[in-house]
């Protein structure tokens, strides 16, 4: 369909449409590139704010775990406390190993310690050497010694007084029996374990984490901290976006911004925790996570160039081998024309000249007929009759000699032209020439034959009509020199004998007075007489020698052979064998006037100085044979002197009506042999 | 004694010609004519000529066949064939046939005379411009 389309564009066209194809393809690539980078960056936004969801999330957990199990280690000593206090009082060394096994089970806290009601630490593992120290002043000792229900207290980031780091007291209170303020229970954990945490998650190269009190958003931790754990505890600093976000009353969201610490831009998500203590905040920053789209975006507009430049190539090729299928098609319908102008000039030609053709393939036994040959043959154009079927059309002395002849040509290769009778069951006779010849591969090998038969019906009844009119022409020529050569003898022979006769009589009587004036031009009168005499009987000879009727071919060639010789100079042998017969009168008559002919062509053209004519018999068949040593026949290149050229063609037409064979060999400087051989009587 | 001659021409002016030519000699006497071969041979039964100065071609019989015939019949008569042909052929068979010579026509003003004479003096006479086909002359 894309030939039949591409086939019928011009050329200008053709390139406006690969062009036109070429950039629409480009142009569809770069769109669906832009598409699937847009939906990449979109997909790459959303994954961001699920991933930095998810982290917040496992960061809550996380950090809620560890409250949590941190709680319940200080709660159970609160209420181990308590039990003691119910008892009777705190046993400190049971107390002392109790703390010891809950501080085991609890790594997370820097340190389990339990102050009296006044805020003194009486009890702790590793209780400071510098001798008891008070939390009173501590908010969340006064928030749990000032309100009995109170729950778990987790304290706002502090310095210790023992271990001088930033920590977070989570305090639980112990109440006595009646209820009473006894104490707290508390440990500490160290804002530095958060630190650990927080780079424990990958979150990239410049990822960022920050913990804020869910109260007022002060930041308890942060990671990276470039001035130390705790050199920003307090800040209350946030971006406009997260504000806006807060002010709708968002808990769990993300957003873009710029971050405080080091001014990258970072994707922020962030989590309020569900206990509402804590903000979780994770940052992703926006330069790696654009390194991976960027990375796509640069892939992308790599494999779009690479596409315009395989699509331009290939629009090039595609239009070179239109190009080239254009021209050979161009050609092809160039050479179709000319095969069909050439087609039907030949059909034009085979019908004009009566030829048709034929082939036969051997390797496939296929025979094709010409529309014409169908024609002579009277068959439906397009047939195609077997060889034998072809045969009937002739007769059978014809059709076996056009067997022999194929079956040479198939064999050998040798071409033939035969001339075949047709047989026709009523009216005149039909003849067809036949030429045939073998087919070669690039080999040589035989694969075929192929020929032609043209209609010579016309041509044959021409020729023997010709023939006819020429042996009659011939007869006619004879019969008139005959006559005439008699006319010669009978009146102006014998007229002239008389006037000799009468110029003699006068002369015997001339008078003595009429001696003088008239004896001269008497006796010039009777040798003009005797001359006139003379050349009549020459003219009788040349007309039609008697000795060719009266004696026969022999007697008559040996007085013209002996007269030539004697007129031009030439040897003239004659040899003829004892006993040649009589032959008839055409048949004489030709080779007399062939032997004329031939060396009357001697004298003009052979400058020869012998002449050999011999008469005698291939069997039963009469031979003449004239042979020179002149100088050959000259080629047919060689202009040739006015008026020769005939001698031939007279020779073989009388050759032709004696119904006999001509043959002439030749060969420069090696002088010229006529052969004719009659058929034997 | 006068020699007698019969004359055989189917040419009638021509054997008149010759009769008044020969007859200028003294000793010659045409006895008679024929216009063809066979009235040439009765004739010359009849007549009993000394010669006869026979043409060649005439129509119907030739007259080297009425040579033939007279020389048969009368071999005293002599015969002279008197011709316009000088064909080699025609000369030997006119000989073979029994004639003593063979004149052609375009000479008889000269040589009747001579070829007469020598005929009946018993040569065999060739005139001018006829080859000797024995090879004697």
């Amino acid at each position: 369909m894309a030939n039949s389309l591409t086939s019928k564009l011009t050329g200008n066209r053709f390139v406006l449409f690969l062009v036109a194809l070429t950039l629409g393809l480009n142009l569809l690539t770069v769109s669906l590139s832009c598409i699937f980078l847009v939906k990449s960056r979109q997909l790459d936004a959303k994954n961001v704010a699920v991933a930095t969801q998810n982290l917040t999330q496992v960061l809550e957990q996380n950090i809620t775990g560890v409250i949590n199990k941190a709680d319940v280690g200080i709660f159970a000593l609160a209420q181990e406390v308590a039990r003691q206090i119910a008892s009777g009082g705190v046993d400190g060394r049971k107390l002392a190993r109790y703390m010891a096994q809950a501080q085991s089970l609890l790594p997370e806290l820097e340190g389990l310690r339990v102050a009296d009601e006044r805020g003194r630490v009486r009890y702790g593992l590793d209780s400071p050497s510098g001798g008891p120290y008070s939390c009173g002043d501590r908010d969340y000792f006064k928030q749990l010694r000032d309100n009995p229900g109170e729950g778990l207290v987790v304290s706002r980031p502090v310095k210790g007084r023992i271990t001088g780091k930033w920590i977070i007291i989570l305090a639980r209170r112990i109440s006595r029996p009646d209820g009473s303020f006894a104490g707290v229970a508390f440990g500490a954990f160290a804002l530095d374990r958060m630190d650990r945490l927080f780079t424990s998650i990958d979150a990239g190269k410049h990822g960022a984490f920050a913990l804020r009190d869910g109260r007022d958003l002060a930041l308890v931790a942060r990671y990276p901290e470039p001035e130390g754990t705790g050199s920003a505890i307090g800040q209350t600093k946030m971006s406009n976006e997260f504000l806006e976000l807060q002010k709708k009353g968002v808990t769990a969201g993300t957003y873009d911004a710029p971050s405080g610490l080091d001014r990258r831009m970072r994707a922020w998500g962030f989590r309020k925790f569900a206990d509402q203590r804590y903000f979780i905040f994770v940052g992703l920053d926006r330069n790696e996570l654009l390194a991976e789209w960027r990375k796509e975006v640069f892939g992308t507009a790599l494999y779009l160039v690479l596409f315009a430049l395989v699509s331009t190539v290939t629009s090039r090729c595609i239009y070179l081998a239109w190009q080239r299928n254009r021209a050979a098609e161009d050609a092809q319908r160039a050479s179709n024309l000319a095969l069909l102008q050439s087609e039907s000039a030949l059909t034009e030609a085979q019908r004009v000249a009566h030829i048709g053709n034929w082939r036969w393939d051997a390797n496939t036994d296929e025979i094709w007929w010409s529309d014409e040959l169908c024609r002579i043959y009277e068959k439906a154009p397009g047939s195609a009759p077997s060889f034998e079927e072809a045969q009937k059309n002739y007769t059978p002395e014809s059709a076996a000699r056009l067997a022999a002849a194929v079956q040479k040509a198939w064999q050998t290769g040798e071409p033939y032209i035969i001339e075949l009778e047709r047989s026709v069951v009523t009216g005149p006779k039909r003849w067809i020439q036949a030429r045939g010849e073998a087919v070669r591969n690039a080999s040589g090998a035989i694969e075929g034959l192929r020929g032609t038969a043209q209609d010579i019906t016309g041509l044959k009844e021409a020729q023997d009509s010709t023939k006819r009119y020429a042996k009659r022409l011939i007869t006619l020529e004879e019969d008139l020199r005959k006559k005439i050569a008699t006319e010669l003898h009978d009146d102006v022979g014998q007229e002239i004998t008389a006037l000799s006769l009468n110029l003699a009589f006068i002369a015997k009587h001339l008078g003595k007075e009429a001696e003088t004036d008239l004896r001269p031009v008497l006796d010039e009168a009777r040798v003009l007489a005797k001359r006139v005499n003379s050349t009549v009987r020459g003219l009788m000879n040349a007309l039609r020698p008697t000795q060719l009727d009266e004696y026969g071919l022999v007697s008559a060639l040996r007085t013209y052979t002996e007269q030539f010789a004697q007129r031009t100079g030439i040897a003239v042998t004659l040899q003829a064998a004892p006993g040649f017969p009589r032959l008839g009168s055409r048949k004489e008559t030709a080779l007399f006037r062939i032997s004329q002919e031939a060396l009357n062509n001697v004298v003009k053209h052979a400058a020869a100085t012998k002449v050999t004519v011999v008469l005698d018999s291939d069997g039963n068949s009469p031979r003449l044979t004239i042979t020179d040593n002149g100088n050959g026949l000259v080629p047919k290149a060689t202009p040739r002197p006015p008026g020769s050229g005939y001698g031939l063609t007279i020779m073989r037409e009388r050759t032709a009506l004696a119904d006999g064979r001509f043959r002439i060999s030749s060969a420069p400087g090696m002088g010229t042999s006529v052969v004719i051989e009659l058929e034997g009587e | 004694m006068a020699i007698s001659i019969l004359i055989v021409d189917d040419h009638s002016m021509l054997r008149r010609l010759l009769k008044r030519h020969l007859e200028m000699q003294e000793d010659f006497t045409v006895v008679g004519e024929a216009e063809d071969a066979l009235e040439g041979i009765a004739k010359a039964e009849s007549l009993l000529p000394d010669l006869v100065i026979m043409d060649v071609s005439m129509p119907g019989m030739d007259g080297i066949e009425a040579t033939r015939t007279i020389r048969e019949r009368l071999p005293q008569v002599k015969v002279l064939m008197l011709t316009l042909y000088a064909s080699n052929e025609n000369c030997a068979r006119a000989m073979s046939s029994g004639a003593s010579g063979y004149l052609l026509k375009d000479s008889v003003d000269d040589e009747i005379e001579m070829a007469v004479r020598s005929v009946m003096e018993g040569s065999t006479y060739f005139g001018a411009g006829v080859a000797d086909p024995l090879g004697q002359g």
